[in-house]
């Protein structure tokens, strides 16, 4: 009821102290930040300046020459640096040695917070759609941070992709072979050809692509000289092993000459009708398939699969 | 006077009926011993008199009396009747209102001994309250000082009259019908008469006091008479009073004063010009705003004249009179056109068995627990904390308190450590009672501009500050000569209390060595110095004032005011409270609880239209074969009609009572054919009547039924009655269980119900009227016991003693408190364990019982524990409400007249300054009496003992509750006492009670702050007259002080040097006094107009450039610091955050002193010194003794106080804590600042270091602790003002262009300045700058600079 002078005294002067009569007469830390207001606008501000939200990007590059066009820089975090992020926004209030005192005292408790945040702010940013995560992923967002300093990696993008390719993808990887997914903390457009990414811990390869669900016919863009587009066959049923849709070798099956159904040179509108029926010509003719030849297996020969780079890191 | 012929008012009208209460008392036995009369005025002088003094004292009566053998009745007044009003516009005195003055008394005996035939008998007696005579009446009366101007005659007169019924009426009727026989009467009667009598609040609530005026004794041999010896006598009285004067009833009482509009409404009313001009002549006012106040002293024909008026103009002297009694009448009453004529008052009491052998038993003791605390609720606290075993619950007595206090919800929040401290402080204040402090001109805002315009945009003329200062500094001279002088004339009235006694030798005078003219002239002195304080006041500073106050006035900007304060109030302890508890204890409510049946706390009283007047009793109910129905004509007669206009009223009142009155009505059954038994009838009427006067709530109410309610009631008792009942079906239902209704609800159902005539319970109904006020019917039971007076008789052992007997030889030791006590949070502890003190003083007094309405225990706690779910004192609360289960009642009264006497000075009733024997003094007496004017509260006891600083251990020896009819029980020596914490010190011994030290008369603790710019003038409210001297702005981290003057303007900063050897100055970066060492800056540089004291702090900080002082400054500041956490923080910006913590420098002025001059010693020794050697007045030191203030409190987070310098020294530092002391740092003793109550003055001037979010406190043991803060708009604007710098290296940034992050602030704006080795550059602006790539910053470059916040216009 009571609290003594002495006591208290004392207490201001010594983190353990302060620790020990905190957690003696009033309320622990909250495991979960979420149940206390003020500890979740403290996690999610402090989550937001781990993740180097806010940071003037001159300190990130510090010369434009370090990120040129067209090119990809990747990253480690120091986190001693992160810490001394934290401490300097945490210091502003600090007037008294006993504030710095408590401010060391509840140290732990201020990394929980922070790393709880960074790992909310992907959450937040996705909003509704955190539904449609693969479960994994799901599952390592809401974990409860690891209780030790971890490593933060990522990279900066500048390309005419990060504009070109609406939905461009990115996966991390742990591993080379790209079996152990890396949670992702950050991914933001720092402008319009500056794409920033941070992972939680160490990635080891990462694999940019376009959006995958865009289902679009292609062609082939013509390699070297000379303006022919072509297309690729693929197999529309299974032949000697080879399963429907897998791709006919071109020394089987040469692709089909887009350019010659075109209906007008150089319009780029095609005759669909008679790029169908070449097409089934060709396919009986190279893999005996007599079978019909409907808009289907169209859409299965001219249907485009999406682009993908891989990178893989040394450290 | 206009031409009308005389007005009298209409009379045999209506009467307003109004309810008392009456209680009997028998007494069979003539040796019982009982309290006399507190005075015997016929033992006054008169000129024939030579041996006794006129002085109060040859009045006073001691011993125990016997009571004569008899039915002695006494009846309460209405609480309306005994409360004195005062118009508030005006400082009149008191007025109480007048008091009926002629009873008429009933009385009823039922003879039962012929069981088939029993017989009502009725006598009646008038008693003329307001008779008076020379001649000791037949009947024991009260006797009354009498002025007349002959002095031989006797000064005294016996007061009351009783006659039998039938003699008072041919008497009266003869004076009725021989105008000259009336006129010579007339002389008989006082005017008027009320509550207080001669002057004496117990007048009309003792019965020694006030027999045969508000009592009556129905004489032994007039029972006798009745004739059934050796049984019980069946006896029922009735009192009826009315007023013998219609100018002194109620009902026609003129408003004391009129607000403006209902006045001119009034006016308006009146056709009569002339009445326009006469009720302007009576009714004025000072000044436009003011109601119009009646003046006092009229005459009855001009009282007359003005009724008459008002009456025309439908004055409302119906409601008038209800409201100002808090009276009501029945629901539905119509009260428009109503023209109340005159008032009755009357209560019964019943039935009295008078019994010549029966026992009626005496009080007992032996169930009574005392409790003694500082306050009511202390005591309380302890009661209860003691009845629930403390052992496993320590806090019950704290949290009761806390309780009480309503600091309960706070005390267990965490945000809110400081509760408990509260808690303390605001226990030791309220044992203190505060007093007007005198007047304090401050000037503010016209309440209307407020809205319009900031407070802070106007500028007064900077003149005004010290105009207004100069103004209160003569009004604080006007208010303390003010108190010293009546402070004067009381010690005037106490030494010519002491001549007297001198002067006629009398058988209370001792021996001393002092000659009557020698006395004179020593009073004589005295009162030439006392006009001579009054001359300076009237001639000099009174004309001063106005002038002053005039010339403000006219140089105010218009939205201003000038308006007077209350100054920092005087305080004076209170005395200590006992508290009784006993199931035989009733707190009796016949004063001031009329308004328990109520839930509007009315009493409610009837019209004479409303009263009972048939009973109707259906045939076979009560073994009637036929319907009884019982009416005035066939009930008890009076013995004759009473020969007044409305006679018949009070016979119908009568007749009411015999028809209510179950004792009565049982044998009128019989005598009309009921065949039950009587006590059976009896019971069955009382049943019935109980039914009626307190109708019980039902569940269900027939529509029908409802709607004659609708009918019956007003519309807002009928709108409440529908919020509880709701229609189901052909009823209406209760809504919610009959036991979850609160009283109030219950109450207004009952008033509701009553006034309906709706009493579903009633078998036998009374109709024709209105059933009256509980209050109405006393049951009489046995002897009533009703706790009226208190005396008390103690022993007191005082830790440091002055007897009377060493007036000039002893006296106190200037050391004495800080030998003895060592200063706790709030009050004074004793050091070490008390010692049992042998030498021990006896002091006694009898005091008045103020009711003191107990609040309701239960229903608080209760009410807590549903509001507080979560209550960390669920489980205490609990407890306490479980113990507290058929709590007994409880009585409370406060040791009255304990703290006058302990001054030696006696709380009795004084006579008028006057000497009826004529003598060569008879003319200094008369100048006496001018002077000293209503200053006689005291009078002098010369054998007491002087304790002006009341402390040491106190043991009761003695305490008797009387009660109103002058019986007693003694508690002597009580085994157990139950002493509540405020009263407790280590190693008290049992049943001792620990008085801490206090000072007995009124006094104060001056803590106000100095202006900065003069510190010879206090703060006012002038802003000009800021205390603030400077600021100083403290980086803990890096061992830095940052300084700036009390506008905010930034002077430099004094570091540690990294060594910790030196100290660092730097004036301003960007300042032009950069670079100049720190002498030069604030003797020749930019700093030479800095505060002086503000300056000179500066400079010993410095300490020529060592660092030592510096470093423990700070070190002890840092630590301080961590402790304080202002409630207000939250109200400054954002800044505040940013700057840490800013401390305010600013000076404050501490003084003691009482109020008048010191209470001096009364005894014998010490005035004979006075006049025959010419010394002062003593006060055996106790002006010298010294008092420790303690500045700051470490207990109080909200304290804001770091530490302090004294008297404008800065080489040493006062911190309130420090792990490091030093040479100049250290944590100030105890006995630091020292004050006494010594004229002139010791004055301390202490410059305080402090947050100003937070307030300071002075604590001194013997006052509240002192708690003063500064507005924050006065600091405010310097706050926001502050020019703050931060060092900032490195710094990256774009080269071409300033952009780096800084904090969002509002209003405020950041910018940089750099020192290019010679020259500051401009401070420029800082472009905002995010995480967006733009690619335009190349190149960068590093930086080293500052970083500037400036925030609003700098000055």
């Amino acid at each position: 009821m009571k609290y003594q002078r002495e006591e208290l005294l004392k207490a201001l002067q010594n983190p353990k102290e302060l620790k020990r009569l905190r957690n003696t007469t009033h309320h622990k830390a909250d495991k979960n930040p979420g149940d206390n207001d003020v500890e979740k606008a403290l996690a999610d501000w402090l989550g937001r300046l781990k993740l180097l939200h806010g940071l003037p990007f001159n300190y990130l590059v510090p010369d434009t020459k370090m990120l040129p066009e067209e090119s990809l820089r990747i990253f480690y975090c120091n986190t001693l640096w992160l810490d001394y992020l934290q401490e300097g926004a945490l210091s502003l209030g600090r007037s008294t040695s006993s504030m710095k005192v408590h401010d060391q005292a509840f140290a732990s408790d201020l990394d929980y917070l922070s790393r709880w945040g960074m790992r909310k702010q992907r959450s937040k940013v996705l909003g509704h759609l955190v539904h449609h995560l693969h479960p994994d992923e799901l599952k390592a967002l809401n974990a409860d941070p690891i209780p030790v300093n971890e490593k933060v990696t990522g990279f900066l993008l500048r390309s005419g992709v990060v504009s070109g390719w609406e939905g461009l993808q990115i996966e991390a990887f742990h591993d080379k072979e790209q079996t152990q997914p890396a949670t992702l903390l950050r991914m933001d457009h720092l402008g319009p050809n500056v794409l920033f990414c941070m992972y939680e811990g160490e990635v080891k390869s990462f694999r940019i692509h376009e959006y995958p669900e865009t289902l679009h016919f292609g062609v082939d863009t013509p390699v070297g000289a000379g303006n022919d587009f072509t297309k690729s066959f693929r197999y529309v049923v299974d032949v000697d092993g080879h399963a429907a849709g897998t791709q006919v070798k071109d020394s089987i099956a040469p692709p089909v000459q887009i350019n010659e159904y075109e209906r007008q040179k150089g319009g780029r509108v095609v005759k669909v009708n008679a790029l169908a029926k070449a097409m089934q010509k060709s396919l009986e003719t190279s893999i005996s398939y007599d079978g019909p030849f409907t808009a289907a297996e169209f859409a299965l020969e001219m249907v485009e699969g999406v682009q993908a780079v891989n990178f893989q890191i040394e450290y | 006077m206009n031409s009308q012929k005389p007005f009298k008012l209409a009379t045999d009208g209506l009467g307003l009926i109004v309810p008392m209460n009456v209680e009997a008392l028998c007494v069979n036995n003539d040796e019982v011993e009982y309290v006399p009369a507190p005075y015997n005025f016929s033992r006054l002088p008169n000129a024939d008199d030579p041996s006794i003094p006129n002085l109060s004292n040859v009045v006073m009566t001691s011993g125990l009396v016997n009571m004569q053998i008899g039915v002695h009745l006494h009846w309460a007044l209405p609480d309306g009747l005994t409360k004195g009003v005062s118009p508030q516009s005006s400082d009149s005195s008191l007025q109480f209102p007048q008091t009926p003055d002629r009873w008429l008394i009933n009385r009823v005996f039922t003879d039962i001994s012929d069981p088939n035939n029993p017989v009502n008998t009725v006598k009646s007696w008038v008693i003329e309250s307001n008779y008076v005579s020379v001649e000791k009446p037949e009947r024991e009366t009260t006797t009354v000082p009498f002025k007349t101007d002959d002095d031989s005659a006797p000064q005294y007169r016996y007061l009351g009259r009783v006659q039998e019924f039938e003699t008072w009426r041919e008497q009266f009727l003869a004076r009725e019908a021989n105008p000259e026989l009336k006129a010579a009467d007339t002389d008989n009667y006082v005017p008027g008469l009320s509550a207080v009598g001669y002057g004496s609040p117990e007048f009309a609530a003792s019965y020694a006091n006030c027999k045969s005026v508000f009592g009556f004794y129905d004489q032994h041999k007039d029972l006798q008479n009745l004739g059934v010896d050796g049984a019980d006598y069946l006896l029922s009285y009735q009192v009826i009073g009315w007023y013998h004067d219609v100018i002194n009833d109620p009902v026609t009482q003129l408003p004391i004063e009129m607000a403006p509009e209902p006045f001119d409404r009034l006016l308006d009313k009146i056709t009569v010009p002339a009445d326009k001009d006469t009720i302007r002549k009576y009714y004025t006012r000072n000044t436009t705003d003011n109601p119009y106040v009646l003046r006092p002293d009229l005459d009855s024909p001009t009282r007359l004249i003005l009724i008459r008026i008002f009456t025309e103009a439908d004055y409302g002297f119906l409601t008038d009179t209800l409201n100002r009694n808090a009276w009501s009448l029945p629901s539905g009453t119509k009260l428009e056109g109503l023209q109340v004529t005159h008032t009755l008052i009357t209560g019964t009491v019943g039935p009295v068995l008078w019994n010549t052998t029966r026992e009626y038993p005496q009080m007992q003791d032996e169930t009574i627990s005392i409790a003694i605390g500082n306050t009511a609720s202390e005591a309380l606290s302890a009661l209860i904390a003691d009845l629930t075993g403390n052992q496993e619950l320590p806090f019950v007595e704290s949290i009761l308190n806390a309780l009480q206090l309503g600091l309960l919800k706070d005390i267990g929040e965490p945000d809110h450590i400081n509760r408990y401290e509260q808690l303390q402080l605001d226990m030791h204040a309220s044992s203190y009672a505060n007093l007007d402090g005198g007047g304090l001109w401050q000037v503010s805002l016209i309440p209307e501009n407020d809205k319009d315009q900031g407070s802070d945009e106007v500028n007064l003329p900077p003149d005004l500050a010290d105009e207004i200062n100069n103004l209160n500094l003569i009004q604080s001279d006007l208010d303390r000569t003010e108190a010293e002088i009546a402070t004067q004339r009381s010690e005037i009235f106490m030494d010519w209390y002491r001549f007297m006694q001198v002067l006629r030798r009398g058988p209370l005078d001792p021996d001393h060595n002092m000659q009557p003219r020698d006395m004179a002239e020593f009073i004589q002195d005295e009162i030439e110095s006392m006009q001579q304080l009054i001359q300076k006041n009237e001639t000099e500073r009174r004309p001063d004032i106005a002038e002053r106050v005039a010339w403000i006035i006219s140089n105010l900007p218009q939205e201003y005011q000038l308006e007077m304060v209350q100054g920092p109030r005087y305080y004076e302890p209170e005395e200590p409270v006992a508290l009784f508890q006993g199931a035989s204890i009733k707190p009796p409510q016949r004063y001031g609880g009329d308004g328990r049946y109520m839930a509007n706390q009315t009493l409610l009283c009837r019209l004479s239209t409303q009263v009972i007047t048939t009973l109707t009793i259906p045939g076979n109910q009560i073994g009637n074969p036929a319907v009884i129905v019982l009416n005035r004509d066939n009930t008890p007669q009076l013995p004759g009609d009473l020969p007044l206009d409305y006679g018949n009223q009070v016979h119908s009142l009568f007749t009411e009572n015999s028809l209510l009155n179950p004792t009565v009505v049982a044998a009128l059954c019989i005598n009309n054919g009921s065949t039950l038994e009587y006590s059976a009838l009896r019971e069955i009427f009382l049943t019935n009547l109980r039914e009626f006067l307190s109708p019980s709530i039902p569940e269900m109410i027939p529509n029908a039924e409802v709607e004659l309610i609708g009918n019956r009631v007003a519309e807002a008792d009928f709108k409440f009655f529908k919020e509880l009942y709701i229609p189901d079906g052909p009823d209406y239902v209760l809504k919610v269980p009959l036991s979850s209704l609160e009283d109030d609800k219950i109450n207004r159902l009952k008033y509701i119900f009553i006034s309906a005539s709706m009493a579903w319970g009633v078998k036998l109904p009374y109709t024709g009227g209105i059933a009256p006020s509980e209050i109405y019917f006393v049951k009489w039971d046995e002897n009533p016991w009703l706790p009226f007076s208190f005396s008390w008789e103690i022993s007191f052992a005082p830790f440091a003693a002055i007897e009377s007997t060493q007036a000039f030889s002893a006296s106190y030791d200037p050391e004495f408190i800080i030998k003895t006590f060592k200063l706790g949070d709030v009050g004074f502890v004793y050091k070490g364990d008390v010692p049992i003190l042998q030498e021990t003083q006896a002091h006694s007094n009898t005091s008045f019982m103020t009711p003191h309405a107990e609040q309701n225990f239960q229903e608080q706690i209760k009410k807590f524990i549903d509001a507080q779910k979560d209550s960390p004192f669920d489980k205490e609360l609990k407890a306490i409400l479980e113990s507290m289960k058929d709590f007994p009642p409880i009585l409370s009264q406060s040791f009255n007249g304990f703290n006058s006497d302990m001054i030696m000075r006696n709380e009795v009733l004084q006579l008028d300054i006057k000497d009826p024997v004529h003598s060569m003094f008879s003319g200094f007496t008369e100048e006496v009496r001018q002077e000293v004017g209503p200053m006689t509260q005291t009078s002098p006891s010369m054998g007491s003992y002087y304790n002006p600083i009341r402390t040491g251990l106190m043991r009761i020896d003695k305490l008797t509750i009387i009660d109103a009819f002058g019986r007693k029980v003694t508690i002597d020596k009580p085994r157990k006492i139950i002493v509540a914490q405020g009263l407790i010190t280590e190693g008290l011994p049992a049943n001792y009670v620990y008085l801490p030290p206090r000072i007995l008369q009124p006094a104060r603790l001056q803590f106000r702050w100095l202006a900065a710019k003069n510190n010879a003038i206090e703060m006012n409210t002038h802003p000009a007259t800021t205390p603030i001297c400077g600021w100083l702005l403290a980086n803990h981290l890096d061992n830095s002080l940052v300084l700036y003057t009390n506008a905010g303007a930034a002077l430099g900063s004094l570091t540690v040097s990294e060594n910790l050897m030196n100290v660092i100055w730097q004036g301003v970066p960007g300042g032009p006094g950069f670079g100049l060492n720190l002498y030069d800056y604030f003797e020749s540089g930019p700093g030479k107009d800095v505060n002086a004291s503000f300056k000179k702090l500066v400079i010993s900080l410095f300490n020529d450039g060592q660092a030592s002082y510096l470093q423990a400054f700070l070190r002890a500041n840092d630590l301080t610091f961590s402790l304080v956490q202002p409630e207000n923080f939250k109200q400054l910006g954002s800044n505040a955050v940013l700057m840490g913590s800013p401390i305010a420098v600013a000076q404050a002025r501490l003084d003691m002193e009482t109020a008048g001059m010191p209470a001096y010693n009364q005894s014998w020794e010490a005035m004979e010194r006075e006049v025959n050697d010419s010394q002062p007045k003593t006060d055996n030191g106790f002006t010298k003794v010294k008092f420790p203030i303690r500045l700051g409190s470490m207990e109080q987070v909200n304290d804001g106080l770091l530490g302090y310098f004294k008297n404008n020294d800065y080489s040493h530092y006062y911190a309130l804590h420090t792990d490091q002391p030093s040479d100049q740092v250290t944590i100030p003793d105890e006995t630091n600042i020292l004050l006494s109550l010594e004229r002139p003055s010791n004055s301390e001037l202490v410059t305080l270091l402090f947050d100003p979010r937070g307030s300071i406190h002075a604590t001194s043991g013997v006052f509240p602790v002192k708690e003063i803060n500064i507005p924050p708009d006065v600091f405010a604007d310097a706050l926001e003002t502050l020019r703050l710098t931060f060092l900032t290296t490195p710094i990256l940034t774009n080269s071409a262009k300033l952009a780096f992050p800084v904090p969002a602030q509002d209003g405020g704006q950041w910018t940089w300045l750099e020192n290019d080795l010679d020259k500051w550059s401009e401070a420029s602006e800082i472009a905002g700058i995010d995480d967006k790539a733009t690619m335009d910053y190349t190149t960068q470059e590093i930086k080293e600079g500052w970083l500037v916040l400036t925030k609003g216009t700098q000055k």
